[in-house]
């Protein structure tokens, strides 16, 4: 213990002692723990804002024709809906999660950076006003979709650009937070942490790390290349002089299908540091686990055409990408095949981490089988730009990557705060949280098959009962987080609730569960002695 | 005596690194940060130098 808690003996070190206090703290803020609470606040903001404009989005889509919004503001609610959730309230979180546990379950006393850090976190906040600001700039926001298509985006008002220079920042903070973790990881193990004994959080974010560093770029690139054309004269995606729409398609998508996997590896991670500890076993297959993550992340590099197979392509090409796409199911299969091994035969016990795991395994399952579907290229021509894709990248990345974090923060939340959430209640938010996410996206499948376009603010009778429910749904599961922030996430914030042990979860691994709860402010300033697998920390 | 820090955050924990820890971690950063560099400049510079 003497390793986790240091006693600093030397004068210049006093100040170490105890955590600052007052905005100092927050706006100086050099402490990874620190500076992930601020991550996961911001996200959870970005969250709310985001999910607002869901609420609207479905308010309008409750009955046919238009009621709330007009066509040209619905374009706006869809592209900033995506454009938040993805770089507002997603990676962010995951990020968030990296700053709070990485360095604690290597034996790290903090990120290798500490004031890179520190930016990259407050860089967050000027994009965040700015994506949420541009509905107040002449012409509305950014309305081209999340991915920014030419030429859409070479015909807007200025909030394109204001949507662009946003991009560009978090782009920016993601680079350097993918920087500081991959040096942390790299060089700052506690002696014993070898890479091959790294719980699987670390490692599902030491290779989403490196997909940052390769794809941000390439946005950064195909956003300002959109930039040049729009202000500068140039012509890269303007047929007009020459440039190809398309062009930007497969720039953007060379970015866009690695950030899926950004988006969903760190939860990969957190699932399988969560199924061992209340299965009360071993990982099944943890090499076979990171080489798994390792292919997926490689495969996600050479997939990226399957989002343009009606753009016209050659049949070569089509058959090349689907194939590489459909490779892609065997190393996630791999993964579920090892969650379910390890749930095999386990003491299980069903508490709200688990639940979400479950939950997570079972739904992100539904979602990968309908990317399957997509995949091949003659279904896809036919479900192109339907509801049957808006079914099937919610089912991944909200039953995939916000159901891991809500298990993510149910696991490391006595860890964070020191007290644990009312189990009653975690169990309410998934159960409502889990029917009231079906209730709302399962319906889309068929509106999808029986043709409904997305991103159209109206649409035929024909259309009508199954988008009845997918609103009614879609409030219902808003409500749930409502309810998680007022009834579980603030109780905790503010204290109140059981104190909770230094491992409050009786078949829990790891170098996490070595230190008090809360965590002190500084650990782990000394190199830890570790046991040989690497989980304990001894003396 | 070293001068007590007017403000803890001017002393965040890696001041405490070992300088040889320091440098480790600076190389492998900038490395990063050159990859980073060379995918957003290769990307542009292809499209600006040989069209498609």
């Amino acid at each position: 213990m003497s390793a986790v808690l240091d006693h600093h003996d030397h004068a210049h070190d006093d100040h170490h002692g105890h955590a600052p206090t007052g905005w100092r703290r927050w706006v100086y803020a050099t402490n990874h723990k620190d500076i992930g609470t601020m991550y996961l606040l911001f996200s959870f903001t970005m969250l709310i804002v985001g999910g607002a404009l869901a609420m609207l989005i479905r308010a309008e889509l409750f009955q046919p024709g238009l009621q709330f919004v007009n066509p040209e503001l619905f374009n706006q609610l869809t592209t900033m809906h995506g454009l938040i959730m993805v770089f507002g309230a997603i990676m962010p979180g995951f990020v968030g999660f990296a700053n709070w546990m990485v360095p604690l379950q290597i034996g790290a006393a903090d990120m290798a950076f500490a004031r890179m850090n520190n930016f990259s976190f407050w860089l967050l906040i000027p994009a965040g006003l700015m994506l949420a600001g541009s509905f107040f700039m002449p012409g509305g926001a950014p309305a081209a979709g999340w991915t920014l298509y030419a030429p859409l985006t070479l015909q807007m008002g200025p909030s394109m650009d204001m949507g662009i220079f946003a991009l560009h920042i978090l782009g920016a903070s993601s680079i350097m937070g993918s920087i500081n973790i991959i040096v942390t990881i790299l060089n700052m193990r506690a002696p014993g942490m070898t890479l091959m004994k790294m719980p699987m959080f670390a490692w599902t974010w030491l290779i989403t790390a490196y997909l940052l560093i390769a794809v941000m770029p390439v946005l950064a690139g195909a956003i300002t290349m959109t930039l040049t054309d729009r202000h500068f004269g140039t012509s890269f995606f303007n047929p007009a002089g020459g440039g190809d729409p398309v062009m930007y398609q497969h720039i953007f998508w060379f970015f866009g299908h690695p950030e899926v996997y950004i988006m969903i590896l760190p939860a990969f991670g957190i699932v399988s540091q969560i199924v061992p500890a209340f299965s009360r076993k071993k990982l099944f297959g943890y090499a076979s686990m990171v080489y798994a993550t390792s292919s997926i992340a490689i495969l996600s590099f050479i997939v990226w055409a399957h989002h343009m197979f009606t753009t016209g392509m050659p049949v070569t090409g089509q058959l090349f990408f689907m194939y590489a796409t459909m490779l892609i199911a065997v190393p996630t299969a791999v993964k579920i095949f090892n969650w379910i091994a390890t749930m095999w035969q386990g003491s299980m016990t069903f508490e709200t981490p688990m639940l979400f795991a479950v939950g997570f395994i079972f739904v992100f399952t539904m979602g990968g089988f309908t990317g399957l579907i997509l995949a091949m290229a003659p279904i896809d021509i036919q479900l192109q730009d339907t509801y049957y894709v808006v079914a099937h990248f919610h089912y991944v990345l909200v039953a995939g990557s916000l159901y891991a974090m809500f298990a993510g923060y149910y696991y490391w939340v006595p860890k964070w705060t020191g007290v644990m959430y009312n189990e009653t209640r975690g169990k309410i938010h998934f159960w409502w949280s889990l029917i009231a996410f079906n209730v709302t996206f399962f319906p889309m499948h068929f509106l999808g098959l029986a043709g409904m376009p997305r991103r159209y603010a109206d649409y035929p009778m024909q259309f009508a009962d199954f988008n009845v429910v997918a609103s009614l749904g879609g409030f219902a599961f808003g409500l749930a987080q409502v309810y998680f922030f007022f009834f579980i996430v603030l109780p905790t914030m503010m204290g109140k609730g059981e104190k909770a042990p230094q491992n409050p979860w009786e078949g829990a691994e790891g170098l996490e569960w070595e230190i008090p709860s809360p965590a002190p402010f500084h650990t782990f300033e000394t190199p830890p002695k570790l046991n040989a697998a690497a989980t304990k920390v001894l003396g | 005596m070293p001068q007590p820090p007017r403000c803890w955050a001017e002393t965040p924990w890696t001041n405490h690194m070992t300088p040889e820890q320091k440098k480790a971690n600076l190389r492998t950063g900038l490395i990063l940060a050159s990859i980073a560099l060379a995918f957003l400049l290769g990307f542009m510079a292809k499209m600006l130098m040989m069209g498609k």
